[in-house]
This record gives structure tokens, C-alpha cells and sequence, in this order.
């Protein structure tokens, strides 16, 4: 099996300074308008205090990809870990942005548009033996994000070391912060992106447990085999079971919103 | 205390009024409207935002239309560009040679500074300007090199070295630093450059020159009634009032907001994102600007971002977004000791856009 990548982010070391922002929009010569990046940050009024912390969004990579599974093309795939990207492939339909549970592929210039770790050039697909699968990224670079952090708050390596690395900060940080753990070691097959987070992940915005609806496996299991074998049956067969997925989807997505409320948080 | 290089009195009274300090920025304005100590002529400007740096910025325009002479060498369009009788548009960073970088702390090294580009549109870069008009004036003997890497060589020929080294290290020269105390007392020195080479809380210098010897608090004047006390500070996307217009860090923060505190702000029924004038003690304005509603500020004050609020139609971006802080401060309290101005002086209300 092919060795798994990750980037991981040490909030504790997080400063805010959007370097990572910057580095990623400009080292991959992303249009004006598009990021694959934002930081902001939290505060809270927790008794007579304060609380506060950075919050990044971006591409979780997850191991179990929602993206993946409902991309009818293959522009989105899973490559040592990381969810990359085929430009070429894409048509735009959307359906990632809707699958995805933290929000982030979205469509720019027809085209998927997010976080592909850097992998290749602009996100495409460089493929390379697995052999030298420490040299996938541009000219064997670290991702612009890592490279760039002034703080040493991103890493990237191999996933069991970062995640090892991860456990032993958290064990080290939980006597300031009780609530510290890392995000991303077991959900959704278990993320890319590793965080260590200084207290409970909805102090972040982020999901105790994320989940993917349940309708994409049947998209995943039923509906894509159809449409390789027969194909005439298969096209009326997708059009309705999409149609079933979507609406299902849709609600079941409704009622996720309602049943999570991200309460209590004065995102800044 | 010695005068300046020349042997002559500084206008700005660095070294004769005040003991310390490379530059009183603000105290060259009044020199250049009243004549005293002596006539400012002319002025050349480089790099430097006059409308954002000094504070009483209508004082800081009287002052520019006494002179007979502006320059202004820069590489944006900036807002005291208008001003100036001649502009020398420079080349960027990314585009010319600079000094050396030479840097002194924890860990010293030198820096090299090149182009990666040739300069784009008539940009120059400063030291040919500087060169040339050396050359026009008859400071030839000042200018002995014909290229910044001749220069630049000739300036790393005193450590053994020369460009193509620096470049082959990274224009970096690891130094051994001298971050620690021990350092110093293995040879009796000390880094500190008083009298006592300690550091000094009681000062007999600062005595000797008519000032306290010890720190003097002097609590900071109170504001009018409903007015808050104007701070401001940095954001880490930008630098100065200088780095608005970049395309990158303006989609990051294309402009600064009014940080209002949350029981204040639910008094006055303002709520994040509501846009508003600033008018300060002597009514001066600047906005519109979005209000930030946070915990996170005491309710006598107010914070912003520095170096927003252009007034400049050049800088395409940045032109009409937020407030400028430098705007507001038509007022600074001076440290008799080192200069430097105390900006926090002022106050403003906030008025709801029309």
C-alpha cells in the first residue's frame, strides 16, 4: 500500500498570520478571488474571561473522501493519502460541494478548485512511482503552506509520524489545556489534515464526528457499477437515482445543519 | 549632546532637544512652515507616506505647499505623491539592488537583495537615481563605482568576500551571535551602552539633562463625553500604510474596521458590520468604515488597523477603503526625552453612514 501523507497544524504554535494564505494563492497562481486557505479566528466570553483561538479552513483530505465517492468523472481521486485533483476530467456538476462535509471544494472557471497539497502543478496529478513518493510534490517540496509557516505550525510528512508527533504535543499540552486533542485520527477512514486543537472541536466550528450521508455509498455502491456495465439502463437508472440521492441528500443535510448549531461563537 | 554630521543644528531637534532618536519625524512639519530654526526649502521623499506617517496631516499639507521644492520617489502611487513638483517612479524590490542587508541580533548575517526582473515600465531603481543625480550635482567623488555589483563587492571585499559567494550561500553569512549575557562578561564587556553598562532604571544621564531620572507617569488627558479614545495597531497581512494595494493581501483584508466594545456597541444598537464615519475632538473625518463588534476592547475605546483610508486614485485597490487612523490624530503629545510622538490622544464618535 502506497505510504499515507498528511499535514498537520499545531494551533498552539498558530500565530494568525496568513502566510499560509498568501503562499498557497500565490505559489499556486490561484485567481484573483479564489483560496484554497482561509484563517480567522474565534473569540468566546467564557466566565469573566475570554477565549480565543485561530481557525483554519481548508481540504481535510479524509481518508473516505465524500468528494471522491460522488465524483461521476474521476477528477477527484485519492492519491498516498491526499485528495487530488484532474482538472481536465471535471464537468462541473457540483456534487462535491454539496457532499462534502466541511465545505470546502467549490467551482472556479468550471473546474473543481481546492486544497490538493500541492500535488503537481495547479493540482494536477503528477504520477510518479510510489518508490518516490516523498518527491510527489513540486520539485520534491514541501507544500508552499509548510514551507512557508514562520511559526513551524504546519507540517508534512508521512501521516503515522505526524499523528504520533500529534499525540505526544497533545500530551504535553493538555496540562495548560485539558481539553486538547488531535482532530482526524480515526473519521471519515481518518484525515490528511491532522489538528491539534487546544479544546473541543466545536469551539472551532468543526463537527465532533463528520459524517457522510448515507446516500452517497449507494451512489458509490449501486448506482457507478450500473453505469459501467449497462450503460443505455444505467444513464435512466443514474438520472433517478440521483434524483432520489440528491432530494435525500438534501434533507438529510438540512437536518444535519439543524441538529448541529454552532452556538455560542462570535467568529471574528 | 554633539549636533548633527554636518556640525549644523537639526531642524527636527534630535540630539540638541532630545537626547535619543534617529529622526522626530513630526517636529521637521512646523520647521517647514515657520522658518526656525532655519528655512526648509525643499524636500525629497523616499518610501515614505508623509499622510500616514506624521500625524495632523491638514498641518502636514500647509507645510508642503511652503516649500519650493517636493520630490517623491516611490514605487506606488501613494497618497503625498499628488503632492510632490517631481515624481521618480522606482523600481521594486523584486526589481533593483539594495544595501546590504546586515543584520546584528541573536543569530548576525548579511543579506543579499537582487532582481529577479529587469524593472517594468521607466522604473529605476534608487541608487541609479541616487548615482545620477550625484553625478548632475558634482558628487562624483561620492559615486566612484558605475554599477550597484561593483558597490556591493567593493563593500564585501572588507569581510573577504564578494557577491557570487553571498549569492552561492543564500546571501547569507552565518555569524556566531552573541544572544547572552555570559557572552559579554567572559570579556568584560557588557551589551548595554550606559554608564553603569547595566540596565538602567534610575538614570543619571537623563538627570544630568534636566529630565526625571526615574520613569514619570503622567496618566493620558480624558476624552470629551461620548467620545472614545482612538487606538490603533497592526494587522500581520500589511505593513505600514504600504502594502494595501497588493493584490494577495488585499483580497485577505481589503480594509480596517472600528473595533467597538460589545456592551458599548449594543447601547449605541451598532452591530458588526455597520459602516460609519469617525469624526475626532477637532472634527476631523475619515470613513466609512465597517464596526467590529468584539468583546475584546475595552468600552472607553476604540481600536483600528493602520495604514487604510488611501486618499491616493492611483492605488486602484486600496483607494476609499476604511478609515486612516493618521486622519484622526490631529493631536500627539510629545516625549520631551527621545521625540517620539504619543498618537493615543485623540478621540472620536461614530456617526452611521448617511
Amino acid at each position: 500500500m502506497a505510504v499515507r501523507y498528511a499535514i498537520s497544524i499545531d494551533l498552539d504554535r498558530c500565530i494568525g498570520c496568513q502566510a499560509c494564505a498568501v503562499a498557497c494563492q500565490t505559489g499556486n497562481e490561484l485567481p484573483a478571488g479564489d483560496s484554497f486557505i482561509t484563517v480567522s479566528d474565534t473569540v468566546q466570553s467564557r466566565g469573566g474571561g475570554l477565549w480565543g483561538s485561530f481557525v483554519h479552513h481548508r481540504c481535510f483530505h479524509c481518508d473516505a473522501a465524500a468528494c471522491v465517492t460522488v465524483c461521476p468523472t474521476g477528477a477527484l481521486a485519492k492519491q498516498n493519502g491526499l485528495t487530488v485533483i484532474e482538472p481536465e476530467k471535471c464537468t462541473a456538476c457540483g456534487y462535491c460541494t454539496d457532499a462534502c462535509p466541511f465545505d470546502v471544494p467549490h467551482i472556479r472557471d468550471n473546474r473543481v478548485s481546492k486544497c490538493t497539497a500541492c500535488l503537481g502543478a495547479r493540482g494536477r496529478i503528477v504520477p510518479v512511482p510510489d518508490a518516490r513518493a516523498g518527491l510527489l510534490l513540486r520539485d520534491g517540496q514541501e507544500p508552499w503552506c509548510v514551507e512557508t509557516c514562520p511559526s513551524q505550525a504546519l507540517r508534512f510528512g508521512e501521516r503515522e509520524r505526524l499523528l504520533a508527533e500529534a499525540k505526544s504535543r497533545v500530551a504535553a499540552l493538555r496540562s495548560r489545556y485539558p481539553n486538547a486533542a488531535v482532530y482526524g485520527e480515526t473519521p471519515l477512514g481518518g484525515l490528511g489534515l491532522l489538528m491539534i486543537l487546544l479544546d473541543r472541536p466545536d469551539a472551532y466550528g468543526l463537527p465532533a464526528k463528520p459524517v457522510v450521508p448515507s446516500t452517497l455509498t449507494v451512489w458509490q455502491d449501486v448506482v457507478q457499477p450500473a453505469a459501467s456495465g449497462l450503460s443505455a439502463l444505467a444513464a435512466a437508472a443514474m438520472g433517478l437515482m440521483f434524483i432520489v440521492a440528491r432530494r435525500q441528500h438534501a434533507r438529510e443535510k438540512a437536518e444535519i445543519a439543524e441538529e448541529t448549531p454552532v452556538g455560542g461563537q462570535d467568529h471574528e | 549632546m554633539p549636533p548633527g554630521p554636518t556640525g549644523k543644528t537639526r531642524a527636527d531637534g534630535v540630539r540638541q532637544t532630545f537626547l535619543r532618536g534617529a529622526t522626530a519625524m513630526q517636529e521637521l512639519i512646523e520647521p517647514m512652515i515657520t522658518g526656525t530654526p532655519y528655512p526648509i526649502k525643499g524636500l525629497v521623499l523616499y518610501g515614505t507616506n508623509l499622510f500616514h506617517t506624521v500625524p495632523n496631516v491638514p498641518r502636514t499639507k500647509e507645510a508642503l505647499q511652503n516649500l519650493d521644492f517636493v520630490l517623491a520617489i516611490d514605487v506606488l502611487p501613494q497618497d503625498h505623491v499628488a503632492w510632490s513638483d517631481v515624481v521618480f517612479p522606482e523600481a521594486t524590490y523584486l526589481e533593483r539592488y539594495d544595501e546590504l542587508w546586515a543584520c546584528g541580533h541573536k543569530t548576525p548575517y548579511i543579506a543579499l537583495r537582487e532582481p529577479a526582473i529587469e524593472p517594468l515600465y521607466q522604473t529605476k531603481p534608487g541608487w541609479w537615481m541616487a548615482r545620477e543625480l550625484g553625478l548632475r550635482l558634482g558628487l562624483e567623488t561620492f559615486f566612484p563605482w558605475q554599477t550597484a555589483e561593483e558597490y556591493l563587492n567593493q563593500r564585501l571585499s572588507s569581510i573577504g568576500m564578494d557577491l557570487d559567494q553571498l549569492r552561492k550561500q543564500n546571501g547569507v553569512v552565518i555569524q556566531k551571535g552573541k544572544p547572552y549575557l555570559a557572552n559579554f562578561e567572559a570579556t568584560g564587556g557588557s551589551p548595554f551602552n550606559t554608564p553603569s553598562r547595566k540596565v538602567e532604571l534610575y538614570s543619571e544621564a537623563l538627570s544630568t539633562a534636566g529630565h526625571s531620572p526615574l520613569p514619570d507617569y503622567q496618566p493620558p488627558a480624558e476624552g470629551p463625553a461620548g467620545y472614545f479614545r482612538l487606538l490603533y495597531g497592526r494587522s500581520p497581512v500589511h505593513t505600514f500604510a504600504r502594502t494595501q494595494n497588493t493584490p494577495a493581501l488585499y483580497e485577505l483584508q481589503s480594509e480596517n474596521e472600528v473595533w467597538v466594545n460589545d456592551t458599548a456597541a449594543a447601547r449605541m444598537g451598532l452591530r458588526s458590520g455597520d459602516r460609519v464615519w469617525l469624526e475626532n475632538q477637532d472634527g476631523a473625518k475619515s470613513g466609512p468604515i465597517a464596526v467590529k463588534v468584539t468583546p475584546r476592547i475595552r468600552p472607553d475605546c476604540v481600536y483600528m488597523v493602520h495604514g487604510f483610508g488611501h486618499d491616493a486614485p492611483g492605488m486602484t485597490r486600496a483607494h476609499g477603503k476604511g478609515a486612516s487612523d493618521a486622519t484622526l490624530q490631529t493631536r500627539y503629545v510629545l516625549d520631551r526625552i527621545s521625540g517620539g510622538a504619543g498618537l493615543r490622544v485623540n478621540f472620536v464618535k461614530l456617526v452611521r453612514e448617511a
